[in-house]
């Protein structure tokens, strides 16, 4: 009566053993399979902000130029050629010709030609699409086509970055395949889940929620890639993207907290790799009340936000959280930058010079421990992403100090992708802000303008508006002097920390995890993966454990 | 010092349960309430059962009494996930705070909201059953047809949809929420009673003297249903803590930083491998409840029903 | 039996009504305006244009809830704004996932339940009897995801012997045979169904048990034990034969627990299936996924419950005949 009844569970376990373990390594072309947190939602450029997008969207899709390791971003010369092989520059200085490589192709067969770029700029400054990377190339008047080969652009001033934001911001796109496509319909187009690029990977499939995968484009206009194969492993949470690693199920993971690192210690076929990172961490505070318009309550006076500032042991806070060897953050600025020099001002620890502040300003202290003006309660909500642990627990650590100085706290926590879009909408109090920096100094142009702020975009959610801030940094822009340019962002930076829109908290440079088997290039300090085909796995082979990539994107 | 206070909790527990005891042993006959609980006690793990839970409701009530340190301070960083020790029983999370002290209050929120909610619950089924039983025809079956749908629903669905779409949930809205989802198989249990008893002759009796319908169901109906709504509502309060545990670790739940048994648990997954006490000991916290909860229900529901053949 | 499958559709048609008031009810009553710019991602202008044709936006409520049946009845499910896709292409990738989860876990659920039930009814007042009882119980009272997490915490430092993640090894799948990559998937699944048989085969244990019980008292088995056939015969032929019987319709109340208990399972276990999409959806409040959530697992449960029934109604003989 047993026994046969027994039968089908047996086969059935007997399957499950025999599956699995792949024995012959050498059938598997070598692979790099990163975990992480995030799956993307659409794969084409243009119209995500997704940091797994932008990866995948990275190896598939080329610039014109790229930037060298060492990120010079002024001029021409720290430059390297990408889809295009050369360029001129006319007398005046008004336009630059790029020349494309004839060997480029899209992964479909047609050649790269001139219009793609035509194309691609246009897309990418058309308002219903809404890139990111629009009001960067703001100021390229146009682009056309010289021949078929020639792109070029125009522009109707010089400045020091205009090649980097002519060459080197947005994607080429393949015209044959899109420019039949209204603007407002790219967002459903089926290109987004199966896109054509002209990179050295090309797509092969998506599995929702779990995998992305990429393999080599052997005809690669710039040589064979040396890793064949390319996975993004998707994982519910940061947690899990870790434990693929641990397991051996990825052989890369991109960000390692503190208690990873030491776990790692123990993996001897698992090395960390420490790479510099333009990443700055702060409590952005929205000036604007919630119709948008009048000042916020309590974060439109600047006293009450630098008396906020001076509430918060960043040093305790960054030390309990990540490490002793984190650097706070002075501003939203990295500390790598030409631009940065040491005596720059530091709102101190302070907290009874917080809550003296707080009274002179008229927060009264109430029984409750909370304090009170005008019948507004000093009361607000912290916005964090789920997807970072560190930042959930600096939020808690935040709502603990402002609690000793009468402020209450609450917490909110969104995904990734929501907590963008509550940003770009202005739909929060204070929120815990992770910025990737532009390569460029100039980058804090973009983020803290009060152009920025009018433009209602993604960019200045917090509405920081000084006349003084955007005349420092205006100059310093356009200063073709560096020494110059220099005081000038001194000055800029020094208005900015003391006016206080946010609490900086601190900069992170990345501690990445692999195998040792992964020989990784450089890592650039902006985008760690643009180098990615450039790497090597070990023994050129890959097996179902170690031996394999895998990248890991993670909205930490 | 404050081993002290758990002494002293100790023997008021203990106490507590051996009246209890003396009671059930109390073999002369009399109510039918000693002779159920003379059955009750004739079940060994149903009598642990509710020691148990007595114990946990004592800890909860004592809990600001009993913990070691303030939930929700936050201690020296050096601190962090600290190994548990004698100063700090299930040792620290990630934010250095004491994760004893907050798995005693989280147990007390977590206890007191699956009562209140059970409560909610077993009040709106009981009116939902009686007037759909009562009301008969058309009436009826719609009702019933509405408590299907809300069952074919898995509970937890339900949940998350509602505390997403309504999120931040304050602990009060958790505690309607929980209740407004919990009701549909006491309302089906007690439409059952309601029925079975309109077939009876003493209500036919009673109509035909001219009592209302109410005094009948308080006279007739009620104490009839007791019995199965309180198995149903001991057993349900075991899921009613379950599913607060889940939305508290979806993060949907009770909020940061008050403690509940589910939000620590959130707390400790990241940390699984390096500091697993932050996500065993709320956990263990959970199946302990339930199961007395579980246990107790279904001594209840054996000691309470002298008609049903002993299956034991 | 037509009779009977047909009255079953229609309650389940009706059930699966109530339903989608539900949660239309719910969409409306809920904060914030389901079909805007919600958490500041902007909306595509034809989506916006094909929600207003579609969902009759501009018109009253009662037009609305109109729509919105037509809608759903026709497929439509919304849009998910944290996805930037229809809500069914989202369930034509996850469902199959969850029901491939639910398929496993309810054969070894009922495998354990039915088996433990057997053992304990014949072991009766025995050691056997009480243990078996007892630990299935306290597996039972164990909120799901703890019990994931202990597991995943067990087979992903200590013995690593299962995968703790995913569907597939996503190295190797592509260049598998279908029987490694069957195998590999079967490995796979052995954690997250082995939490949701730990949690569920208690309640079926017991009631299998007394079905048992019940079975054993019949007229016909004291008969059969008086002419003197052996005991595990009897047990074999007639007592199992129809204490299987009510077994069967506990389907219909396992399959609500076990959905359920797959959303925690499958997000712990990052199973990509209907339950992980909807916890996911609550970090980015996405309302037309949870709700759509809601709908389809009621949908679930109708269509096991009309399969539980039409089983019942094939395995016995006088249902049939009525």
């Amino acid at each position: 009566m047993r026994p046969h009844r027994a039968l089908p569970a047996i086969a059935l376990l007997l399957l499950a053993a025999c599956g699995g373990h792949d024995r012959n390594a050498a059938t598997h072309p070598s692979t790099l399979v990163m975990s992480l947190p995030a799956d993307a939602d659409n794969l084409l450029p243009p119209l995500t902000t997704n940091e797994t997008a932008s990866q995948v969207g990275a190896l598939m899709f080329e610039k014109l130029v790229e930037p060298g390791d060492a990120l010079n971003t002024v001029g021409d010369a720290g430059f390297r050629p990408s889809l295009a092989d050369s360029w001129t520059w006319s007398a005046d200085s008004l336009s630059i010709a790029f020349h494309l490589d004839p060997k480029a192709h899209w992964h479909d067969g047609v050649p790269v030609r001139a219009n793609d770029v035509v194309y691609s700029f246009r897309v990418n400054a058309s308002k219903d699409v809404g890139s990111p990377v629009g009001p960067l190339i703001a100021i390229v008047d146009s682009v056309t086509a010289r021949d078929s080969l020639t792109p070029v652009f125009w522009f109707h001033a010089r400045s020091p970055e205009q090649f980097y934001n002519a060459g080197s911001q947005i994607r080429i796109l393949p015209a044959h395949l899109l420019q039949s496509i209204p603007d407002s319909a790219l967002k459903t187009a089926p290109f987004g889940r199966q896109p054509v690029g002209s990179g050295p990977y090309r797509f092969a499939r998506w599995v929702s929620g779990s995998s992305i995968e990429l393999d080599a484009d052997t005809t690669f206009h710039r040589g064979r890639p040396k890793v064949d194969r390319l996975i993004w492993s998707i994982t519910p949470s940061p947690d899990a993207a870790i434990l693929r690693l641990f397991s051996g199920e990825a052989n890369f993971t991109e960000y390692l907290r503190p208690q990873d690192v030491a776990q790692l210690a123990r993996h001897p076929e698992l090395k960390a790799v420490h790479h510099p990172a333009l990443q700055v961490f702060y409590m952005l505070l929205n000036e604007r009340a919630a119709n948008g318009r009048s000042p916020h309550p309590i974060f439109g006076d600047r006293e009450v936000r630098r008396a906020l500032t001076m509430a918060v042991d960043r040093r305790r806070a960054v030390n309990t959280v990540l490490d002793s060897l984190t650097p706070v953050a002075a501003g939203p600025f990295s500390s790598a930058f030409w631009s940065y020099d040491s005596t720059l001002p530091r709102l101190p620890y302070a907290p009874d010079s917080a809550r003296a502040i707080l009274d002179r300003r008229g927060w009264v202290m109430g029984p409750d421990g909370v304090r009170h003006k005008n019948g507004v309660a000093l009361h607000f909500t912290i916005l964090a992403p789920s997807t970072s642990t560190v930042r959930q627990q600096m939020a808690v650590l935040l709502q603990d100090m402002f609690k000793q100085v009468g402020a209450k706290v609450d917490i909110e926590r969104v995904d990734f992708a929501a907590f963008n879009g509550r940003q770009q909408a202005h739909q929060f109090e204070a929120a815990l802000v992770g910025m990737g920096l532009d390569p460029t100094p100039s980058g804090i142009q973009q983020e803290w303008t009060t152009q920025a702020a009018r433009a209602n975009g993604p960019s200045n959610a917090g509405k920081y508006e000084s006349a003084q801030f955007d005349a420092y940094v205006d100059s310093a822009v356009r200063a073709m002097d560096p020494a110059k340019a220099k005081s000038y962002y001194h000055q800029a930076y020094a208005t900015i920390i003391e006016d206080a829109p946010a609490i900086w908290l601190y900069e992170s440079s990345l501690v990445s995890g692999m195998s040792t088997h992964v020989q990784p290039a450089t890592m650039r300090a902006d985008m760690w993966f643009v180098h990615l085909a450039d790497w090597t796995v070990g023994d050129g082979a890959a097996t179902s454990g170690s031996g394999s990539v895998a990248l890991a994107a993670s909205a930490h | 010092m404050f081993a002290l206070r758990w002494l002293a909790a100790g023997i008021l527990v203990v106490s507590l349960c051996a009246a209890l005891w003396r009671l059930a042993r109390r073999r002369d006959s009399g109510s039918r309430f000693q002779g159920a609980l003379a059955r009750y006690a004739a079940h060994p793990s149903a009598v642990i059962a509710l020691a148990v839970l007595i114990v946990l409701y004592c800890v909860a009530a004592f809990a600001p009494w009993l913990a070691s340190h303030d939930p929700i301070e936050i201690l020296a960083p050096s601190l962090v996930n600290h190994a548990p020790s004698a100063t700090f029983v299930f040792g620290t999370d990630y934010a250095g705070r004491d994760v004893f002290s907050r798995v005693l209050y989280g147990a007390r929120l977590s206890l007191t909201v699956a009562l209140l909610a059970t409560l909610i619950s077993v009040l709106i089924g009981t009116a939902y059953g009686v007037t759909a039983g009562f009301a008969g025809g058309a009436l009826d079956a719609i009702m019933m047809r509405i408590v299907d749908a809300f069952l074919a629903i898995p509970r937890i669905v339900l949940l998350i949809a509602v505390g997403t779409l309504w999120s931040p949930l304050s602990v009060t809205s958790l505690v309607i929420v929980l209740g407004l989802t919990a009701w549909f198989a006491t309302s089906r249990l007690v439409r059952a009673e309601v029925l079975s008893i309109k077939e009876r002759e003493m209500v036919a009796a009673a109509r035909a003297l001219g009592a209302r319908d109410l005094a009948i169901v308080r006279r007739h109906v009620l104490p009839n249903v007791l019995t199965p709504v309180l198995v149903a509502a001991t057993l349900g309060v075991a899921g009613v803590i379950i599913n607060e545990a889940a939305l508290s670790f979806l993060g949907i739940g009770v909020p940061d930083p008050t403690p509940s048994l589910g939000n620590i648990i959130r707390d400790g997954t990241p940390y699984l491998a390096s500091a697993w006490w932050v996500a065993l000991f709320p956990g263990l916290a959970l199946v302990i409840t339930a199961l007395a909860y579980n246990l107790a229900g279904d001594g209840l529901r054996d000691a309470m029903d002298p008609r049903q053949v002993d299956r034991s | 039996m037509r009779r009977l499958l047909a009255s079953r559709l229609l309650q389940g048609i009706a059930v699966v009504w109530v339903v989608t008031t539900l949660t239309f009810v719910l969409l409306h009553l809920a904060p914030g305006d389901p079909y805007a710019f919600r958490e500041g991602v902007p909306v595509a202008p034809e989506v916006l244009q094909h929600w207003r044709h579609v969902y009759c936006l501009d018109r009253p409520v009662s037009a609305q809830y109109v729509c919105y049946l037509r809608s759903v009845a026709s497929g439509d499910l919304g849009y998910s704004l944290s996805q930037h896709r229809p809500v069914r292409d989202i369930l034509i990738d996850y469902v199959p996932r969850t029901l491939e989860l639910m398929f496993f876990g309810m054969l070894a659920s009922f495998a354990l339940g039915i088996a433990l039930g057997v053992l304990e009814a014949r072991r009766r007042g025995t050691f056997a009897d009480w243990g078996s009882r007892g630990i299935s119980l306290f597996f039972y009272s164990m909120p799901d995801f703890w019990l994931a997490l202990m597991l995943a915490l067990l087979f992903a430092y200590w013995l690593p012997i299962f995968p703790i993640s995913g569907i597939e090894n996503v190295i190797a799948a592509p260049t598998n045979s279908w029987w490694q990559r069957a195998g590999d998937h079967l490995r796979h699944l052995v954690l997250p169904v082995t939490t949701l048989m730990l949690m569920t085969c208690a309640g079926i244990a017991r009631f299998q048990r007394a079905a048992m019980l019940d079975a054993m008292r019949l007229d016909f088995v004291v008969t059969a034990r008086a002419k003197g056939v052996p005991e595990h015969a009897i047990a074999g032929h007639h007592v199992l034969r129809n204490a299987l019987l009510p077994v069967i319709t506990l389907a219909g109340i396992t399959l609500p627990s076990l959905l359920g208990g797959a959303v925690l399972v499958e997000l712990i276990f990052s199973w990509p299936g209907m339950g992980y999409i909807t916890a996911m959806a609550v970090g980015s409040r996405d309302y037309a996924l949870v709700t759509s959530s809601v709908l389809v697992t009621s949908v679930l449960v109708v269509l096991g419950t009309i399969a539980a029934d039409v089983l019942y109604a094939i395995a016995d003989p006088r249902v049939r005949a009525a």
